[in-house]
């Protein structure tokens, strides 16, 4: 495993060297060699936490670094490598490290075969509702994450997929279908264990707009092996009121429910300041093996920059799961 | 779960308000190279280039659109015609896509550097003031000031 950081590591440094950072809204300019073709950018966020029922801590949460190429051809890469909790402060441990580990969140090529038909192979997030494919620290109002989106499918596999954008009249259909193939190499002893991932998902409207999953997967330590899933999500504005939900339910191999989660979720623009948003969310999970849990939020974000965040938040229902404890959250976030 | 999955239903329902804007009179050709291909484009199809949704033409040249500032009148009438959405509103959208490696389109400051830029890159589009377009690229789609789209040159009227 080591060895295995170490070579992660090592060929990040190596490609920092050949490209170069740029911004989320800074256009880029046309590549002229195959070394101009690399870009190099990420995300970052460090916050607080102080839980109702255990002590409160600090943390440096990510360092997540996104390196792409893409030239003249019709090949195009990615990666993201995640650095989590590189630094943490509690009042027993002080400043440590403990919690620190290196992921390598998504390693992929894309190639393009036609005009609405793109193919991915490598490891890449499971295009399942919005959260999981935009779940950057910056690119959410929240610290936390519903509980919803993290423990009831796998959330990234190593496998292949389909992809594409079909332009209808007024809008867009996108599609997007993927197998897994490699077993997770490497999975955390506190991470769900899946495996033999399947799923589709289509998405539509002005900027695809809402979205339809099926899934199909295999979970260890629980009674049944196989799970289907439907999902639903949308994401819409009223005057300058953004909402955004997403709901699951998973069926065992007998037809029966097992397990099941749905998010609602308002940023509604506050009249105390510039780019001051009020966030409320209401969550419903649950689990075969986990009973049922409901989750509230009251929180107010500060997007100080359009890719810099400062979020403040409650939360409070029942029990608590690690991403998203109940009591008070704050962090700062910043897309680089 | 069922009533939240209800309101989930309802709540996506509602529509998107359209956004204002001060309108410009300019009728604006899109155009591409003239050894490009096409000889058209739908609208269905320019939104997903401007989009970054579709990034190769049919013919396997790798797309690369191009803008003009945010604040730009012509921008704010493209975007608001062809996008549905103002620049501005944007910003949510693009650090998403930014997210998953896909950069913006590439912003030029004014309509002779969008036509030169066009005319010596190949699989390049843009768009212009189309009174001020000449012979060094060629036009696939007008779109007029009141936001209809033509293909047919006859639309436009220069002084």
């Amino acid at each position: 495993m080591r060895l295995i950081n170490k070579f992660r590591i090592s060929s990040v440094a190596v490609l920092l060297l050949l490209c170069k950072i740029t911004y989320a809204e800074e256009a880029s300019d046309l590549q002229k060699g195959v070394l101009d073709g690399f870009r190099l950018g990420g995300y970052t966020s460090a916050g607080i936490t102080v839980p109702r029922e255990s002590e409160a801590s600090a943390a440096i949460n990510e360092i997540s670094l996104i390196l792409t190429w893409e030239g003249e051809s019709r090949l195009r890469f990615f990666s993201e490598l995640e650095l989590e909790k590189p630094l943490t402060w509690d009042d027993d441990n002080k400043f440590h490290s403990k919690q620190s580990n290196i992921d390598l969140e998504r390693f992929y090529l894309d190639y393009n075969l036609s005009d609405n038909i793109n193919l991915r192979g490598g490891r890449f997030l499971t295009p399942t509702g919005r959260w999981n494919q935009l779940h950057a620290s910056p690119l959410v109002w929240t610290s936390s994450r519903p509980i919803a989106t993290s423990r009831l499918f796998p959330t990234a596999i190593n496998g292949v997929m389909t992809f594409g954008a079909i332009s209808l009249d007024k809008s867009a259909l996108e599609y997007s279908i993927y197998i897994e193939t490699l077993k997770d190499q490497d999975v955390s002893k506190d991470e769900l264990n899946f495996k033999n991932t399947k799923g589709a998902r289509i998405a539509f409207g002005q900027q695809a707009n809402i979205g339809v999953n099926l899934m199909s997967f295999e979970e260890k330590n629980t009674t049944s092996a196989r799970y289907h899933m439907l999902g639903l999500d949308f994401l819409t504005h009223y005057r300058d009121i953004e909402i955004l939900g997403e709901a699951f339910q998973r069926w065992d191999a007998h037809n029966n429910s097992s397990g099941y989660g749905a998010y609602l979720q308002t940023a509604i623009p506050l009249p105390i300041g510039t780019n001051w948003y009020g966030i409320t969310r209401v969550e419903t999970f649950q689990r075969p093996d986990e009973g049922h849990q409901q989750r509230w939020l009251l929180g107010a974000t500060w997007r100080i920059k359009p890719a810099q965040l400062l979020k403040l938040e409650f939360t409070g229902g029942s029990g608590d799961q690690p991403e998203s404890p109940r009591g008070f959250l704050a962090s700062f976030a910043v897309l680089f | 779960m069922r009533l939240l999955i209800a309101i989930l239903l309802v709540t996506s329902s509602l529509c998107l308000p359209a956004p204002s804007y001060a309108a410009d009179k300019t009728v604006i050709a899109v155009i591409v190279a003239n050894d490009n291909p096409i000889k058209s484009i739908a609208v269905g199809e320019l939104k997903l280039i401007y989009w970054r949704k579709k990034t190769y033409w049919s013919h396997g040249q790798r797309i690369h659109p191009i803008n003009l500032p945010p604040d730009n009148p012509l921008r704010l009438h493209f975007s608001n015609s062809i996008l549905g959405s103002l620049p501005n509103t944007q910003s949510d959208y693009w650090n998403g896509l930014y997210f998953h490696g896909v950069s913006p389109p590439h912003v030029l400051y004014s309509d002779e550097a969008a036509i030169r830029y066009v005319q010596e890159t190949a699989g390049s589009i843009a768009y212009v003031d189309a009174c001020k377009l000449d012979n060094r690229v060629k036009a696939v789609l007008w779109i007029l000031p009141n936001g209809e789209t033509s293909t047919d040159a006859a639309v436009l009227k220069c002084n």
